[in-house]
């Protein structure tokens, strides 16, 4: 038995110096991305009712939530989502305010994942909500606020479009029970058409099976228009991938976008067009999103919506293993090492160094030989040493 | 560059000769000694692992590519894409037992024992029906020979295991054979490098 008191949580994490600036620093990028997009930010309690997370389409299943009892003894969750929460307070305590309403956020969302998978239980979350809005237009803000987003991080990457109105048409042509239309979709969101063609003696099967390869450049639109034939409900969500595509296009952003018109995971909590975001060397999608028009609706307040979440976690694992460091934007730095009875003449050294742009430290060590050794191990540019008068200078780097 | 985890054994041997016959310089595995990194071509790694393991490396992104068995896929997990029926490896998973005996006669709470506790579990949960797993990782056929379990669930290829042993198969749950599967990240970043690799393999598989 080891000591549960010297060790955290499956799936937790202490997040130290580097790792831990990293984050916040590419919190603090994302933030600045949305406040120029006019996206005001909220946060909303580590704990809700279970409830709250607790509808139909909801697509995180109880078994990955954090639970615990409130005082009554009712049933509370570690949030394990953002979205859900925001929708609440939209409907809510922003029912009466003009629509849209642009909410963003950063927070912690809680989820357990199966032990030994090598995934976080803690992962920080930011993103945008954009309340109150159909149609194209919002859509498109919502998706270039994504882009603008991941490349304010630096990485290289692809963001790709669908529609879950493609999927859901053609599979209403087919004659299924629930059961077997579940097997599908699991299929389809697992690119398996080798298992779909077993499916076999259902007539319209063939056509679905071509559903998972409708992915790539916009080349995939004829592909995708033969395949929806005459089935006007995917002809009009393939219509509306081509205008986003298109307009995206136009923005500028030809290059950053890619088409998979097989996203079908979380079917029932999206109802429109959807999007994902990979970085070069992240293993899963970063960001995902899309359009949930009956989210706010379950809140008492039907009205309709569109957002996404950036996995900030997974970022900063992957720009910090790709040896990406925050904070070194060229600032100066010092350390002040002087005897107690010098700390005057220090101080007023510091305010010299500040108002030259470094940023000092006074030395909590008795010696000049502790602090240097402290300075040099956490790679501190200048080491200025105050005896009275005198203020001498030595270069540590 | 692509990655591919490949899964040692019985699929590494035929999924080898796939490769050669698509023109691919396989020298580095057949000639591997103890290096676990290997590559065939400029472009291409290739990593030996346990069959699990395959779809860790996968559904991590350190691998792009796997191989593996679709009873390790059915049994752990299904966060990534799968492309290709490799055409080999091919059985089934059936539940067995003791021959003769009808597996659900009377009321008492059935006791399966499997190495594919996932699989089991879903298999009976799906129809209604509550029974208790029982982990076994050696030679399951014992279970219900030494009356720890009422059944086992295993793959079956032969079925000649069994019969060895006065055991019969009561049940089809599922036919399998070696897949191809990619990470959902790397397919969208490195589609033209992952296509090609798919395009010259699937013109090689047996029909």
């Amino acid at each position: 038995m080891y000591k549960l008191k010297i060790n955290i949580p499956d799936g937790m994490r202490d997040m130290i110096y580097d790792e831990a600036v990293l984050e916040s620093e590419i919190t603090e990028k994302l933030e600045s991305v949305y406040k120029n997009e006019g996206f005001a930010k909220v946060t909303t309690p580590i704990l809700e009712y279970y409830d709250a997370f607790n509808f139909v389409g909801q697509p995180l299943p109880q078994e990955n939530m954090y639970k615990l009892t409130d005082n009554a003894g009712r049933l509370l969750v570690l949030r394990p989502d953002c979205t859900t929460p925001i929708a609440r307070v939209a409907a809510t305590k922003l029912k009466d305010m003009p629509l849209p309403i642009k909410l963003s956020y950063s927070q912690n969302v809680y989820r357990i994942n199966l032990g030994y998978s090598g995934k976080r239980n803690e992962i920080m979350q930011s993103g945008v909500e954009l309340i109150g809005l159909d149609g194209i237009k919002s859509d498109i803000i919502c998706i270039t606020t994504a882009i603008k987003a991941l490349e304010a991080l630096g990485a290289d990457f692809k963001i790709e479009i669908g529609h879950v109105e493609f999927y859901n048409s053609l599979i209403a042509e087919l004659d299924m029970t629930d059961e077997e239309r579940a097997i599908v979709r699991d299929y389809v969101d697992n690119k398996n058409a080798v298992s779909l063609g077993f499916i076999g003696d259902n007539a319209g099967i063939e056509r679905i099976m071509q559903i998972p390869l409708l992915f790539g450049g916009k080349e995939v639109f004829d592909r995708a228009a033969k395949i929806a034939g005459n089935n006007t409900g995917a002809l009009g969500a393939l219509e509306k991938v081509k205008r986003t595509y298109a307009l995206l296009e136009g923005a500028g952003y030809g290059d950053r976008v890619l088409i998979d018109l097989g996203i079908v995971h979380k079917l029932d909590y999206y109802t429109g067009i959807v999007f994902r975001g990979f970085i070069e060397g992240a293993g899963e999608p970063v960001l995902s999103g899309g359009r949930y028009d009956n989210l706010v609706g379950n809140f008492g307040f039907d009205v309709p919506s569109v957002g996404f979440a950036i996995n900030v976690g997974a970022v900063s694992d992957t720009l910090y293993k790709s040896g990406y460091r925050a904070g070194d934007c060229g600032v100066k730095t010092a350390v002040i090492y002087c005897e107690s009875e010098d700390i005057a003449a220090a101080y007023a050294k510091r305010r010299e160094l500040c108002a030259a742009g470094y940023s000092v430290e006074l030395s909590c060590f008795d010696t000049v030989a502790e602090t240097r050794i402290n300075a040099v191990g956490r790679g501190i540019d200048t080491m200025f040493i105050i005896d009275g008068d005198k203020c001498e200078s030595e270069d540590l780097k | 560059m692509i990655r591919i985890a490949l899964t040692k054994g019985r699929i590494e041997e035929k999924t080898l000769g796939i490769l050669e016959r698509a023109g691919y310089d396989c020298s580095d595995i057949r000639n591997k000694g103890r290096k676990l990194l290997l590559s065939i071509g400029d472009d291409i790694e290739v990593v030996l692992s346990k069959s699990a393991d395959v779809i860790t490396y996968i559904e991590h992104g350190v691998c792009d590519i796997g191989i593996v068995g679709e009873d390790t896929i059915m049994e752990h997990g299904k966060t990534f894409y799968e492309l290709l029926d490799l055409g080999f490896g091919k059985c089934r998973f059936a539940l067995a037992g003791i021959k003769g005996k009808n597996f659900y006669d009377g009321y008492s709470h059935k006791v399966i024992a499997s190495k594919y506790p996932t699989v089991t579990k879903n298999y009976f949960n799906s129809r209604g029906i509550d029974v208790e797993v029982v982990k076994i990782e050696g030679s399951v056929e014992l279970a219900p020979l030494l009356g720890l379990a009422d059944a086992i669930v295993d793959i079956v290829e032969t079925g000649s295991t069994l019969k060895e042993n006065g055991l019969e198969v009561y049940e089809e749950i599922a036919n399998v054979s070696a897949r191809l599967i990619v990470n959902v990240a790397s397919i969208k970043l490195k589609r033209a490098e992952i296509s090609e690799f798919i395009d010259r393999i699937s013109a090689q598989i047996e029909k």
